[in-house]
């Protein structure tokens, strides 16, 4: 392992210490002042919020790339940490799943935020290895482009064929079926779950004309069967990355919602409790 | 033949667009999944690509060269136009936001539809009892909904005046212990642990103590009608009472002489009773304890059937013949004789003879004080005493009369008195009664039932040197003795004697707050509670204990200075107020007489007469022997048995313990609303 390796594994055990720590402390604390009859909810509260703002920055360094503040490698092992012990933080604060009033819709949110957190921390996880195993490489914004540029070549190959031989049958499967599925990425949710839905539709129709096919147009058959077969990937790819992408339009909307409900709790604790 | 570029071929830099997620727009025709025009939207989301290029100018030759990318196929043969545009002229697509962009709107949008949750709630319903207001932290528990309804401000102060207030409220302390303290109301210190009067508290103890309390460190409200305010739960209780207790078996030892922390307040002795007195009365003896205590009103004690029921049988006729004078004067010397305005006393009295017989009386008395017989006046009653009460009452120094000159100012009043009498009954004697007693008794209690008549006719009798001797009345009542006016009880529980008992154990109190009298004030209360006469048959059962019920540190005797009280209730102190204990649901289980003994084992070696010695109850003193911890935990320890499991189950510190000190409300909060129209 090289130094560089070695110092980021010690700051990720660093991380999980300070983690268990943190939690420890917190745990703590509640238990002594629940003891004491006093009201650990204004500790733990206040901690909650700090971590919550710390999570919340992760998309401030984002932002601020050109600032250097740490890895963002590291930045995301933090929040994924710190999200983990938030939960706890939050189960000593609230001790209850469904509290009432406008306190359940704040856990409604919270939980929007870490159950959408956990899905995408897992997808990060898992997306990549499967987008590995395609074989096939495409950025998701690309693939208008990769399958125009798809079509354009298809439909040149189709023009070719007609010319050359005379046949319509692979044109009018193309215009007929082919057209429709090359369009764009189909048959998402079955790509996504990985079932060759997409696969099987395309070389069944192609293998349904197949018998008609003679000399030149097998050839351009072959060149069909090599686009379907890139389609299947494509759809694959357009399937898990935007999956990896989407899980964000619930988790940053929520959190914004949660912070906005947060301060709201924040002055109506000191309005009326504190 | 037509092939699918390699992924070497598909990326190279002449070949391949460089992607920019994070802007705000996206080509139309790429969203519509057509081929993306190098160029892309505008940044104001208009179509930046209606042409191929955006031709530059090349200032040296002077002509406009094509900027077509490389990824579309580089510049074009046709070049751009004379004028600088472009050749290869499309139409405009309509850019569409990029995914990041729809991220920030949703964010937005989520972040307005908080707000504008927060701001249209606001308003929704009357109050905290709806969950859809999100100022409401839940409904009211029911006792505290049915007085505050849906007035906020009653507890939340930030809540009664404006915005500004409320903003205002947010950096100040919220004390909401002192706003439940607006109507809730303790015996003790209002917020010291267990309502613990602090300077009664010994030295030395815990800092924490004198801490002030918080209410809602216990009692957590807005959980709903059904909300239970006074559930505390064993953990709560356990921040100062740090005792390991995995059961009630752990629990600490019981005080030894649990649960007598005093003496009883009426004498009487289960075990000489039980073991002599009983056996010897025969038939009315009772057979178990039903036969004395109503165990169908068992509580905290077990209510006895009363004297009538239980004790008269046998001790009726201690106090039937039990009189008490109250008021008693030996005859005037001649020089006080003199001194009373026998004219205006002939008219009081009519019919005590012509003023000629009096300046007669006058002289005789006379001579019989100087020794010399003179006819019927012989039997005059010289040198008696003043009855203790009467010296209390006029407040003289001596009990002998014949001490007092005759202007003195006790005479003098004396003298008034008695025409008083003679003119208006009752009323100046009840007046005085409540002069010298201070208000402790009403004196009208203290002489109830004397008629004007009696009285007047008794004084009338006593300035005629007219001997009055009349029976006691049956069933007892006023009655004139001699120069004595008596009272005869009706019967237990006698109202006027019980007057005569509070009065006479409190006066020396009073007197020595007066600085006055104290003396005659001791005299007195000592001879009212003597055992062998008068009112002194009730002080042999009931108990004389100083009011303050609190142990006297052992360098500290009673004296005349500490208020005494007679025990004229059977019900003894709870062994502590924080301590509660119900014989109800016992003698359910257990069974109506059966298992009285159970707990209540009689010592037969018991001496309780010692412990009626003295005004200091604070000395336990019962006919049963204590009881212990262990008495409880067959039950309640949690043990093995099925019952001692089941009762167990859910049973916490609460169940014996309570923590506040007496508990009541504020008047004010009764305060009703003005009727309108």
């Amino acid at each position: 392992m090289t130094f560089q390796g070695s110092l980021r594994f010690a700051l990720r055990m660093a991380l999980g210490a300070g983690a268990v720590v943190l939690v420890a402390v917190v745990a703590l604390i509640d238990r002594s002042q629940r003891l004491d009859l006093l009201h650990p909810e204004l500790v733990t509260g206040w901690v909650l919020l700090a971590a919550v703002v710390f999570l919340a920055l992760l998309n401030v360094r984002k932002k601020l790339s050109m600032v250097p503040v740490g890895r963002a490698s590291d930045w995301v092992a933090a929040h994924v940490v710190l999200g983990v012990v938030v939960i706890v933080i939050y189960a000593f604060h609230a001790r209850a799943i469904w509290p009432s009033g406008y306190e359940l819709a704040l856990a409604l949110l919270f939980y929007a935020v870490i159950l959408s957190g956990l899905i995408g921390y897992l997808l990060q996880r898992m997306a990549p290895a499967s987008l590995a195993n395609l074989g096939y490489e495409v950025i998701w914004e690309r693939i208008p482009a990769e399958l125009a540029d798809m079509r354009e070549r298809i439909e040149a190959s189709i023009l070719e064929c007609a010319r050359e031989t005379g046949s319509e049958v692979l044109p009018r499967l193309y215009r007929e079926e082919l057209a429709w599925y090359f369009r764009r990425p189909r048959f998402v949710l079955a790509s996504l779950v990985g079932t060759g839905a997409s696969s099987s539709w395309v070389h069944h129709r192609l293998d349904s004309v197949s018998i008609y096919l003679r000399g030149k147009e097998i050839e351009h058959a072959t060149f069909l069967r090599e686009c379907a077969r890139r389609k299947v990937h494509i759809d694959r790819a357009y399937a898990i990355q935007g999956l990896l992408k989407c899980w964000l339009l619930v988790h940053v909307p929520a959190t914004y919602g949660f912070l906005v409900l947060v301060l709201w709790h924040l002055i109506l604790v000191h309005v009326y409790l504190v | 033949m037509t092939r699918l570029d390699s992924p070497s071929e598909r990326f190279r830099f002449d070949r391949s667009t460089y992607e920019r997620p994070n802007k705000t727009w996206r080509c139309g025709r790429a969203a519509a999944w057509g081929k993306p025009c190098p160029l892309g939207p505008k940044g104001d989301g208009s179509c930046g690509g209606t042409t191929a290029c955006n031709p530059h100018f090349d200032e040296e030759h002077q002509r406009w060269e094509c900027r077509r990318p490389n990824s579309v196929g580089g510049p074009c043969a046709e070049g751009p136009k004379p004028d600088g545009t472009c050749a290869h002229c499309q139409p405009p697509c309509v850019p569409r936001r990029t995914l990041r962009a729809i991220r920030g709107r949703l964010a937005l949008l989520c972040l307005l539809a908080v707000l504008a949750a927060i701001g249209g709630t606001l308003t929704y319903g009357a109050g905290s009892g709806d969950d859809l207001n999100s100022l409401s932290a839940g409904p009211l528990s029911a006792s505290h909904a049915r007085f505050v309804g849906e007035d906020c401000a009653s507890c939340h102060t930030g809540h009664q005046e404006g915005l500004g207030t409320w903003v205002a409220s947010i950096f100040h302390d919220n004390d909401m212990a002192e706003n439940c303290l607006t109507c809730h109301a303790f015996a003790g210190e209002q917020r010291t642990a267990h309502n613990f009067e602090l300077a009664a508290l010994p030295a030395g103890l815990p800092e924490h103590l004198s801490t002030k309390t918080d209410c809602t460190s216990c009692h957590v409200e807005h959980m709903g009608l059904d909300g239970d305010l006074t559930r505390v739960s064993d953990a709560q209780c356990s921040t100062c009472h740090t005792v390991e207790m995995e059961s009630f078996a752990d629990h600490v030892a019981f005080d030894p002489n649990f649960p007598s922390r005093r003496r009883t307040t009426v004498l009487f002795d289960h075990a000489s009773h039980l073991g002599k007195h009983f056996p010897q009365a025969g038939a009315a003896a009772p057979e178990s304890c039903l036969d004395c205590h109503i165990v169908d009103r068992a509580e905290a004690s077990v209510p006895t059937l009363g004297f009538d029921a239980t004790c008269a049988s046998c001790h009726a006729g201690d106090i039937d013949d039990r009189a008490m004078t109250v008021f008693s004067v030996p005859e005037f010397s001649a020089e006080q004789f003199t001194a009373l305005d026998h004219e205006y006393l002939g008219e009081l009295c009519p019919s005590r003879g012509s003023p000629q017989f009096y300046q007669s009386l006058i002289a005789a008395r006379a001579a019989v004080a100087d020794g010399e017989e003179f006819g019927d006046f012989e039997s005059i009653a010289f040198g008696e005493a003043i009855d203790p009460v009467t010296q209390w009452l006029i407040g003289s120094e001596s009990d002998e009369i014949y001490d007092l000159a005759a202007d003195d100012p006790v005479v003098d009043d004396l003298l008034w008195l008695y025409l008083d009498i003679a003119e208006s009954g009752v009323t100046p004697l009840a007046d005085l009664m409540d002069e010298r007693g201070g208000g402790v008794v009403p004196g009208r209690n203290l002489i109830a039932g004397l008629s004007d008549a009696t009285l007047r006719q008794a004084v009338c009798a006593w300035t005629s040197n007219v001997d009055v001797a009349e029976d006691p009345p049956v069933g007892g009542g006023w009655f004139v003795d001699g120069l004595a006016l008596r009272y005869l009880p009706t019967g237990h529980a006698d109202p006027v004697m019980r007057a005569w008992l509070d009065l006479g154990v409190a006066a020396p109190a009073i007197a020595f707050e007066e600085d006055a009298g104290i003396e005659q004030a001791v005299v007195m209360r000592d001879t009212l509670i003597d055992a062998r006469q008068g009112p002194g048959a009730c002080i042999e059962c009931h108990g004389v204990s100083l009011a303050s019920d609190v142990a006297l540190a052992e360098d500290e005797e009673v004296d005349e200075s500490m208020a005494v009280a007679v025990d004229w209730s059977r019900m003894d102190q709870p062994w502590s107020p924080y301590v509660g204990y119900s014989h109800g649901p016992h003698i359910s289980l257990l069974g109506q007489g059966t298992a009285c003994t159970f707990c209540h084992r009689l010592d037969e070696a018991a001496v309780l007469g010692e412990a009626f010695q003295t005004f200091d109850a604070m000395h336990p003193a019962s006919s049963f022997l204590p009881i212990g911890k262990a008495q409880c935990v067959d039950c309640h320890g949690g043990g093995d048995d099925h019952q001692a499991v089941v009762v167990a189950q859910g049973q916490g510190c609460l169940l014996c313990h309570d923590y506040h000190l007496d508990s009541a409300f504020r008047h004010q909060m009764a305060e009703m609303p003005e009727k309108t129209e």
